[in-house]
Parts: C-alpha cells; sequence; structure tokens
C-alpha cells in the first residue's frame, strides 16, 4: 500500500509490564481511518484475553490514545480532536470497549513528533509518565508527580522538557538525526487524585479543561501506575494537496462564514458561527476566547481572574445550583444586589478544582440535589443513616465543594461510596428506588441523562442503547436548539418542519433514501418504525469514521443545516466542502462521502464484536425504568418541538413532551436496528456472513470460537 | 404589607416546597433546577446572555399563591401568563414583577438598609 499523506507514519506502543516500548508501523492500520479506528483495531490486537476482563482497571486493559490524518492541519474544526479508547470503569450491568474524545492541542502536537496514535498495554511497577520528544521516547519515574493536581503536573513536566523563557522562546528538540526547535510548551495527557485513587469518575485532563471521562480513562490511567503523557514535535503534517487544503476553506468561508455585526444567535454552534466561550454564566471579568489546534471558530476562554480557565459546557455548571441556594436562600438583598458575577466565579471555581483534581463532573452534577436532600431528610450526616462528615450546611460554598471534591477524588467519606460510579453508588446506598423512578436521571448504563430526554429526542436514547455510551452526538441536536428557541423567543421558525426534515434526511446516505422523510418523523405513531432504525444506523456509522475516527468536531459536524446559507443546506456531503474534500486534500486518496460513511460501518461492527466477546447481550441495551414508567412531565419545561407528522400526515413541530417508551414499542425498534445491521435479532451479535463481507474473516472465527457469533437470518 | 408577610415571602422553602424548573444552555441541554425562594427565582428567570430559564407558568403562578403564599404576586403572574406573548418576553415581564415585591418585602425588614438594594 503507498504511504498516505496526512500521517506521521508510526503508533507508538508503550509496555508498561517491562517498561519498554516500540513502534508499530501506521500502515498497517490505515483502513481504520485513525481515531477510534486505531482504537478497535489496537484493542483486537493487544487484547490478551477479551473475554475474560470485566473492569478498566485490569492491567491487561489496552488504552489508546489516537489522533487523525486531520490532527495538526487546519481543517476547519477537526485538527485538534483526539480519540481515547479502552475498557470502561464503572458502566452498567456490564463494562465494555469504550470511547470518550478530547479537544486542545495532545494530537496536534502528537502528530508533530511523527506520531499518530500512542497505545498503552500493562502496568508499571512504580508510577511513571511518558515523555516524548520528537522520536525519542521516554518512560520516567513519576514518583515526583504523584498526588499533585492535573495543572501542577502539566507545569513541571512542561518545564522539564523545555523552558522556554530561558531561550528568548525557543526551545530547542532533537529532531531524528538533526535539531528542531519550536516556541511551543509540551502537551500534556494527565490524570489528577481522581484517577491515580482509581474513581469511576476519574478523567483525563488535557490543558486547562480539556477532558475525556465518559468509561472511567483516568481510573484505566490510574490503574496502569500512568500519570501522565507528553508529547513536544518540531515537525509537521505532511498534506497530499496543500491548494485543495486552502480553496476549502476560503470555499466554506465564503459559504458559511458568520457576518460578525449581524450574529447574535442563541443556537446551538454551526460551522461558521462566531467564537463564544461555552460558560454558563455572565463572563466574570475579562476574557478571550481560545480554540482548540486549527479550528475556525472558538468556544473555551481564558479568564483574566486567573481560574476556570477552558471550564466550559457542563462543568461550568455542574455545582450553580447549589451556590444559587447557598447564596439566595430566602435572603432577597443578594439576589437584588447583581450577584451574579460572584455565583459565575462561584462555579467556574468548582469547575477548575473538578479540572485539577480530574474528576468527570457530568456524573456528579446529578449528586448535588440528591444529597442535598438526604441531609435535609436528615438521612445522610455526621452519625446518620449514611454517615458523611461534610459540612452539608454549606452545601453551595467553596469550603464545601473543596472537601466534596477532595472526598470524591479519594474516595474517602461520601467519595468512598462512589468509587465505583453513581448509580452503584446510590444502589449500595439501598436508594435504588430513586434511579428507577427517575428522581435521579441516569437514563442508561449508570450514564447520566446528557440534558436530552429519550422519550422526546428519540435518537439520543436509541443511539446510545446501540453503542456503549452516552451517545454525546449532538448531529440531529441542532433541531432542538433551533426550533424550540424560535418558539420561545415567538419568532418565526427559520424553515418550515417538512423542509427541515428533507434538509437532514438529504444528508443520510446510503442508508435512508432523499425522499423518506418518515426518517426525521419523530411522531408517537412512527417512534418505533424501522426507518428510524435506519436514521439511527446513519448517525452511528458517520459518527464512527467522520467524527470518531476522522476526527471532525462533534459541535461542527456534520453540518446538514446551516443558517448562514441562503438554502439553508450544510457543508455535510457536500462535493466543494464536505468531509470527504478535506480528506481527500489531506491523505491523496479519492474516496467519496458514503466511503467514509461505509469505513464507519466497518469500525462500528468490529466494536460490536468486541462487546460480544465482552458478553454484552441484546437484553442490556435497555433504559432506566422511569424512561418506560412515568411520563416526561410538562412541569420543568415550556416545550420540547420536533419535527413530526400528526395523523393526516401534515407535518409540523409538534411537542414530544408528556409521553413515555414502551418496553415493546423499544424492543420491536431495536429488532428493527439488528435486521438493518444484519445482526441476530435474538442477541445483537454479528454474524459470519456480515464479518466476512466486510472482510473481518479473522473477527468471525473467533467470535465463533467463544460462542459469540450470531446467528444468520433465515 | 407587614413584616410578617414580607418575612413570610421571602423565607427559605424547605425541600416539600421547592419550585421544580429548568435551565436551557447549549449545548449541554436541559437542567433541572430546583428552587428554594422568591429571591432565588429571581435571580432564575433573569437568564444570562447565554441561557434560558424555562419554568411551567400555572406551575409559577400556583406556587406563588399556595406555597410562597402571595396572592398579589400569583394575579400579577397570571396576568402575564394570559398575554399573546412569547415564553421569553413572559419572562422579561416577570422579572420587574418579583423584583418589585422583593424590594417591597426589604425595605420592609431592613428600612435602614435601602440603599444596599
Amino acid at each position: 500500500m503507498t504511504k498516505l499523506k496526512g500521517f506521521a507514519g508510526k503508533i507508538l506502543h508503550i509496555d508498561l509490564n517491562n517498561l519498554t516500548h516500540h513502534v508499530l508501523p501506521t500502515q498497517d492500520y490505515y483502513e481504520w481511518g485513525g481515531g477510534h479506528g486505531f482504537g478497535a483495531k489496537l484493542f483486537w490486537d493487544l487484547s490478551e484475553d477479551i473475554e475474560v476482563v470485566t473492569d478498566g482497571r485490569d492491567p491487561r486493559n489496552v488504552i489508546t490514545i489516537a489522533g487523525s490524518p486531520f490532527s495538526g492541519t487546519n481543517v476547519p474544526s477537526a485538527g485538534g480532536r483526539c480519540e481515547v479508547t479502552n475498557m470502561s470503569v464503572g458502566l452498567i450491568p456490564r463494562n465494555r470497549f469504550t470511547r470518550s474524545n478530547f479537544g486542545g492541542h495532545f494530537s496536534s502536537m502528537m502528530k508533530h513528533a511523527g506520531w499518530d496514535a500512542v497505545t498503552v498495554t500493562g502496568k508499571a511497577p512504580y508510577p511513571v509518565y511518558i515523555d516524548v520528544r520528537n522520536d525519542h521516547v521516554m518512560i520516567r519515574d513519576a514518583s515526583h508527580l504523584w498526588g499533585k493536581d492535573t495543572h501542577e503536573t502539566q507545569q513541571i513536566i512542561q518545564e522539564d522538557v523545555a523552558s522556554v523563557e530561558v531561550a528568548s522562546g525557543w526551545n530547542g528538540q532533537l529532531d531524528g538525526n538533526s535539531f528542531g526547535r519550536t516556541t511551543q510548551k509540551a502537551s500534556v495527557l494527565t490524570i489528577g487524585p481522581a484517577g491515580e485513587n482509581q474513581s469511576a469518575l476519574g478523567c483525563l485532563i488535557h490543558g486547562a479543561g480539556n477532558a475525556a471521562g465518559q468509561g472511567g480513562n483516568g481510573a484505566v490511567f490510574g490503574s496502569k501506575n500512568l500519570k501522565a503523557i507528553s508529547f513536544i514535535g518540531t515537525g509537521a503534517v505532511d498534506i497530499a494537496d496543500p491548494e485543495a487544503l486552502i480553496k476549502a476553506r476560503f470555499k466554506t468561508r465564503d459559504f458559511y462564514a458568520a457576518d460578525i455585526d449581524k450574529s447574535a444567535e442563541f443556537a446551538f454552534p454551526s460551522l461558521g458561527g462566531k467564537p463564544e466561550a461555552i460558560t454558563f454564566s455572565t463572563m466574570p471579568t475579562g476574557h478571550r476566547v481560545s480554540s482548540c489546534h486549527g479550528c475556525v471558530n472558538g468556544c473555551k476562554q481564558r479568564n483574566a481572574i486567573g481560574y476556570g480557565n477552558e471550564v466550559t459546557c457542563q462543568t461550568s455548571v455542574w455545582y450553580l445550583g447549589a451556590v444559587r441556594s447557598y447564596k439566595f436562600g430566602g435572603n432577597a438583598k443578594l439576589s437584588l444586589a447583581k450577584t451574579g458575577v460572584e455565583l459565575t466565579e462561584d462555579s467556574l471555581y468548582a469547575g477548575d478544582l473538578a479540572n485539577k483534581l480530574g474528576i468527570n463532573t457530568y456524573p456528579i452534577m446529578g449528586l448535588i440535589p440528591w444529597l442535598q436532600k438526604m441531609h435535609a431528610k436528615g438521612e445522610l450526616g455526621s452519625g446518620k443513616e449514611i454517615h458523611s462528615e461534610l459540612p452539608y450546611e454549606r452545601l453551595g460554598t467553596r469550603e464545601f465543594a473543596d472537601q466534596f471534591c477532595q472526598a470524591i477524588a479519594t474516595g474517602t467519606d461520601i467519595g468512598a461510596y462512589f468509587i465505583n460510579g453513581i448509580v452503584p453508588g446510590i444502589q449500595q446506598l439501598g436508594h435504588s428506588a430513586d434511579v428507577d423512578n427517575g428522581t435521579l436521571h441516569y437514563p442508561y448504563y449508570g450514564m447520566p441523562e446528557h440534558g436530552y430526554d429519550p422519550r422526546a429526542e428519540l435518537e439520543w436514547g436509541y443511539a446510545t442503547l446501540m453503542t456503549d455510551r452516552d451517545m454525546n452526538d449532538h448531529g440531529l441536536n441542532w433541531i432542538y436548539w433551533t426550533v424550540n428557541l424560535a418558539k420561545l423567543e415567538g419568532i418565526d421558525f427559520p424553515i418550515p418542519a417538512e423542509v427541515l426534515a428533507s434538509r437532514f434526511v438529504e444528508k443520510m446516505a446510503p442508508y435512508v433514501q432523499a425522499d423518506e422523510v418518515s426518517a426525521m418523523d419523530y411522531a408517537s405513531h412512527n417512534m418505533y418504525s424501522e426507518v428510524l432504525a435506519r436514521q439511527v444506523q446513519w448517525i452511528n456509522h458517520y459518527g464512527r469514521f467522520w467524527k470518531n475516527s476522522a476526527l471532525m468536531c462533534d459541535f461542527r459536524w456534520p453540518d446538514c443545516v446551516n443558517t448562514h446559507r441562503e438554502d439553508l443546506r450544510g457543508a455535510t456531503g457536500n462535493d466543494e466542502v464536505g468531509e470527504h474534500v478535506w480528506w481527500n486534500a489531506v491523505t491523496g486518496e479519492g474516496i467519496s462521502y458514503v466511503d467514509g460513511i461505509e469505513r464507519g460501518r466497518r469500525i462500528f461492527n468490529l466494536d460490536n464484536a468486541i462487546w460480544a466477546l465482552q458478553g454484552r447481550h441484546r437484553d442490556d441495551a435497555k433504559f432506566a425504568d422511569y424512561i418506560y414508567d412515568h411520563k416526561m412531565t410538562h412541569n420543568k419545561l415550556p416545550t420540547y418541538l420536533w419535527p413530526a407528522t400528526n395523523g393526516a400526515g401534515q407535518w409540523d413541530y409538534r411537542e414530544m413532551m408528556g409521553r413515555q417508551h414502551s418496553r415493546e414499542g423499544v424492543e420491536e425498534w431495536k429488532s428493527h436496528y439488528y435486521r438493518a445491521e444484519g445482526w441476530d435479532t435474538a442477541t445483537g451479535w454479528p454474524t459470519r456472513s456480515l464479518l466476512e463481507g466486510m472482510n473481518m474473516k479473522d473477527v468471525a472465527d473467533r467470535l465463533e470460537q467463544a460462542g459469540k457469533l450470531g446467528n444468520e437470518e433465515v | 404589607m407587614t413584616p410578617e408577610f414580607a418575612r413570610k415571602i421571602t423565607r427559605k422553602l424547605t425541600l416539600d416546597e421547592e419550585l421544580t424548573a429548568a435551565i436551557l444552555r447549549r449545548p449541554r441541554g436541559i437542567f433541572s433546577c430546583n428552587i428554594f425562594s422568591l429571591a432565588e427565582f429571581h435571580y432564575f428567570i433573569q437568564g444570562t446572555r447565554q441561557s434560558l430559564p424555562s419554568v411551567n407558568f400555572s406551575l409559577l403562578e400556583q406556587w406563588l399563591s399556595e406555597t410562597i403564599g402571595d396572592q398579589f404576586l400569583a394575579d400579577q403572574i397570571a396576568d402575564i401568563e394570559t398575554q399573546d406573548v412569547c415564553f421569553i418576553d413572559k419572562c422579561k415581564l416577570t422579572i420587574p414583577v418579583v423584583e418589585a415585591r422583593l424590594r417591597e418585602a426589604y425595605s420592609v425588614l431592613h428600612p435602614e438598609n435601602q440603599d444596599l438594594i
């Protein structure tokens, strides 16, 4: 096979059992694309005992941090993402091969150092970190870093790698046989105390706040005695057709760039949207927007107050409710005295705290009000039914946040219950009913709801059931924001429901035909249909290649509908600015948009083969009871509109509130999905003909050997 | 307004008395929000440049009337609810109404500290 451009050409394999490393040629993995594809294939190739490892903290776990051909380039909203794959920690009913993803500059620096991915096996006999300077790989003692928070760890490593101040901003690194120079600091990915203590809530942190956490990645590092991985490189990415790349950039600007003077959109960020920090509240003081490598937007921030940098999205709000309740309580004076800034600062402080300790804030956000209530009911506190010495009467203060986060990170006090995850902890405390009845919103696999209820936003729930984790794919979620905000603002919908449905459907090749508009019909009479199964199939396969493997940013891709263009058509699949245009410009291949999706299908099926070996069965794919037993109530939301037809087939944006799933309906939908994938409908396992059709005979053989090969449909 | 009434409507509520609402924030989506006082509601309903409050106005009216115990305020919210304006405008109309009520209560409770409000 000819060497493809865009790739660095080498994958770094670290064997911590023996504290050695060796090089795997990327050429052996080209066909898997990068990112998740690399991670899945490396997991398959390097795992000693896929069938028997039941917890990500097992030393036999294989964790891969992978870039893509786009990493380190200026492909819009794609140059800085990085994929993490490993066996999970803390998921129910069983752990499984899973993924997470983070932004920043790690994958780009890894590429500039000459590596496409780093994969780690085994367990070090003592704490270590990996220090890579171009070709020079060192596995170094990390005893001086163990116990340090994520920010301090990065600073110590960066100082050790290169102190730029002493060399007029430049530092030198060996570059093969010559000497390269760079003005950049080393890019470091590290764990904090939560990962060191192998908490399922431990995550990986890069920079101030780029995090990968769903699946317990931090615990995996901790279990391997691996504190951090650092890269510094003085190279660049070899682009096959730089002119085509730049042309596509200009075209993208022409088609989609927001008019900064007119843009005041409060909608989901789209390709070409204006830079804006995705932080909850009024920014406390001066700040500037920052971005991942090569991004045309910027959705993070650096603050003049010196903390809360890159505290974005959910991390900026996990403690806000508690802060507000503590500060206001019954105090009218405070709420009238413009204390919004103070609230924001406390929230950013709590976000920063979690980032420093390396805690995944999504799961703990739902826990806070639950603890508040248990304490108020007299069931939680010193000497109570649930014993804890934390100062619950001060819940909402920085002092409480400090002690709570320390407890979570170190697995002490109340944190001891949640070392294996929130839902297992709640169950251990004898309060399973609160998960079952929806008091706590953890609708699937013990993971928290993302903010989009699966009873309304069907694809979010379905795609999660069919994969390994909260899918966190905002591809269709643009609809929620654009439509519902228009409704709340009392303005016209930017596009009629049927036209919007058509615009989305025309991007869903090859699984949905351009005239099958019903694939976007979220009406109750269509919620368990076969066409919705194929819609989710498109989401999963598109995502597995273009987003998880080519590493295009979820906040920008797919770009199905874009209001910056007159005909409202987004960049996805477009022959001038679509995904494949970038891929071909960077790598020199000549693939189509659908070719990429087909690669995603193959990667997704390898995932499913791994899950089958790990014991996954159709019966695992279930929502929490409250999704079936309770209606999505009206009491907190004014609206949850989505395109849907009525009984007469007329399209409109219709209310999704007030409905619930039925167990029979979800099972019916699952059967549609398994048939669409070619999986055994009884087990959900892949069949031999399917795998061999995708040139994966070895995978079929291994599944057969393990008794996990699906039966062919008669 | 008597001091007793002012104390009543500005008190911190118990868990059973909370108002369940939500905040909309992209890309996080919807997250639940439990409100334990009129002051807390006043902050909540203002939203921010990047977030929106989300509350059912019928429930709000009921909460103000039956839980907070302020029928006058509940009636004003009922008036707002019947207006033919969008949800966000209803929220905007609610802010000064609640703020005026809080100022009135606070002026009764702490007449010496007017300039701090």
